[in-house]
């Protein structure tokens, strides 16, 4: 069991940056978009949206505020292994998982 | 849109492909070493263990009890308040407590602790406090019918009802259970609680798993967990209970797939329809199986759904092990973030126990790989545990290994069903 911890502990610490874009649009989406970061990446989550609403990541308890023709950036270390998922509010819509491990 | 499953802001990684592989062999190979070459009679009959008076006279002390019963029925009066008082969001207490310390937390502290829930049910000790009704029955054989269809209406509110986050919706299901539990000890006895809570049942039954037992006399005992499951007089209806609680397990897995959540929305209806089929449909094949897999191991006379029952207590480790799998994560992260909001149960700026401002330990977290093996090895140590209870009761009826191989194919159909609905996406 140590050896997976300091296994999975040491591959964490060398990944790359991700950068994620997501567009918010009028229609919600068939299928939330699926997207891989590895563990311990710094994540720069860009949004767009063509109305005013409100982008969650779960997990990770991110919120901002989106208007239209403004896109807004998030930044965060990616280190909680696990699927989380990027919501608008109050609409409840599931726009993307984040897969993070 | 995505069906709301569970309290969780996160869900576990889908299972590496390989550790499936590797936990699936394992079940199939152990499961054939119990089946033919492990012990030919019966092992675990007696309800024996190492006699501990010493513990006992302190577990049963008035100065463990009393304080033991004031901190955990405090916990409820908090709990209830924040239902009653309570702001109506997702940061209400309430609902971590309901379905995480809760329906969670009772399997790890059953295991650990023994029938610790029995001793602290809120509803014993307000029955004995009001003096509701005359003296517990003790030691009689009583029925879980009732409780299964508890669970099953619990599975119901975590899986398929909308809205079962909000306040309103809690506030009903609660004022059932209540309603449930008083008309039926009213009407009866205090034997009730046993037959139709559903957490004490599901809480007593796993504490048949644990290493702690009382003997004829009342005393504890230190036992073998394999001994206290298979000498278990198990209660009717008992094969009821475990078949419920393992419909409710897989059909949280199944339900949270891609492929389900797409063919609920193509069929056009309310998705509470196919939700509550899908929950009762899990719970009767699981039902069913298991009464066609005893029906070789009848005695002489036997109806078959006694059988069923007998044989029941092997379901409860399979249970067991995939509750702490599938809801390890959950229980360890938002069980602290349920602690923390406990501070402020009516959200009007209390620091009680100095939590409100706190964020929960995300180490765990930190390796996935672990996760994921630990997830497997509980689901096959459950597995395993179940396959040798199941084979000792089983020996008692019949020595012919062809008798039990259903019995034990379907185990290792289950689990290996739990393991494939944890690696899907």
């Amino acid at each position: 069991m140590w050896l997976l911890l300091v296994a999975s502990a040491c591959s964490g610490a060398e990944a790359e940056p991700t950068s994620i874009s997501l567009e918010i649009t009028s229609t919600a989406p068939a299928q939330p978009q699926l997207e891989q970061v590895p563990l311990g990446s710094e994540v720069t989550l860009t949004v767009t949206s063509d109305a005013a609403t409100q982008v969650h990541v779960h997990g990770y308890e991110m919120v901002a505020d989106v208007t239209p023709g403004e896109p807004v950036e998030l930044s965060f270390v990616a280190n909680m292994s696990g699927v989380y998922e990027i919501e608008t509010h109050p609409d409840s819509i599931i726009w993307a998982r984040l897969e993070v491990g | 849109m995505i069906p709301w499953h569970g309290i969780g802001t996160r869900d576990d990684l889908p299972l590496p492909f390989w550790l499936v592989v590797a936990g699936a062999a394992a079940v199939l190979i152990i499961t054939f070493w119990v089946l033919a070459f492990a012990w030919r009679t019966p092992r675990f009959v007696d309800k024996s263990g190492r006699v501990l008076p010493r513990l006992t006279r302190f577990v049963d002390s008035p100065w463990v009890v009393r304080p033991l019963r004031i901190v955990v029925g405090a916990v409820w009066l908090i709990a209830g308040a924040a239902l009653i008082a309570g702001p109506d969001r997702i940061d209400n207490p309430v609902f971590g407590f309901v379905f995480v310390w809760l329906w969670v937390g009772l399997v790890p502290v059953s295991l650990l602790f023994g029938q610790v829930y029995r001793r602290t049910n809120p509803a014993r000790v307000f029955a004995r406090l009001t003096g509701l009704v005359g003296k517990p029955t003790s030691g009689v054989k009583c029925t879980r019918w009732p409780a299964a269809i508890a669970i099953t209406a619990f599975g119901y509110l975590e899986l398929v009802q909308p809205e079962s986050t909000t306040l309103p919706v809690l506030r009903g299901y609660a004022a059932v259970w209540v309603a449930w539990l008083l008309v039926g000890t009213l009407l009866g006895s205090r034997r009730w609680i046993a037959s139709a809570d559903p957490f004490e049942a599901y809480a007593s039954a796993v504490a048949h798993a644990s290493c702690w037992a009382r003997n004829a006399k009342g005393q504890l005992m230190a036992i073998n967990p394999l001994r206290n499951l298979a000498s278990w007089q198990a209660p009717r209806h008992l094969s009821l209970l475990a078949s419920a609680l393992l419909g409710v397990t897989l059909f949280d897995a199944l339900s949270a797939t891609t492929g389900w959540v797409r063919w609920t929305q193509n069929l056009g209806v309310a998705p509470q329809l196919p939700g509550a089929a899908g929950l009762i449909a899990s719970i009767a094949v699981i039902y069913l199986a298991f009464r066609l897999a005893a029906l070789p191991l009848r005695d002489q006379g036997q109806a078959s759904g006694a059988a069923a029952d007998r044989l029941a207590p092997g379901l409860i480790p399979l249970v067991a092990g995939y509750s702490l799998a599938h809801y390890g994560t959950l229980l360890y992260l938002e069980g602290q973030r349920t602690a923390f909001r406990m501070s402020d149960p009516l959200g009007v700026g209390w620091n009680l126990f100095g939590g409100a401002e706190a964020g929960p330990d995300t180490t765990l977290l930190a390796f996935p790989t672990a996760i994921a093996t630990t997830q497997v090895l509980l689901i096959v140590l459950g597995h395993v545990v179940g396959a040798m209870v199941s084979h000792d009761i089983a020996l008692r009826s019949s020595r012919r290994v062809t008798h039990q191989l259903p019995l034990l194919l379907l185990m290792v159909a289950i689990t290996c069903l739990g393991m494939l609905l944890m690696f899907s996406r």
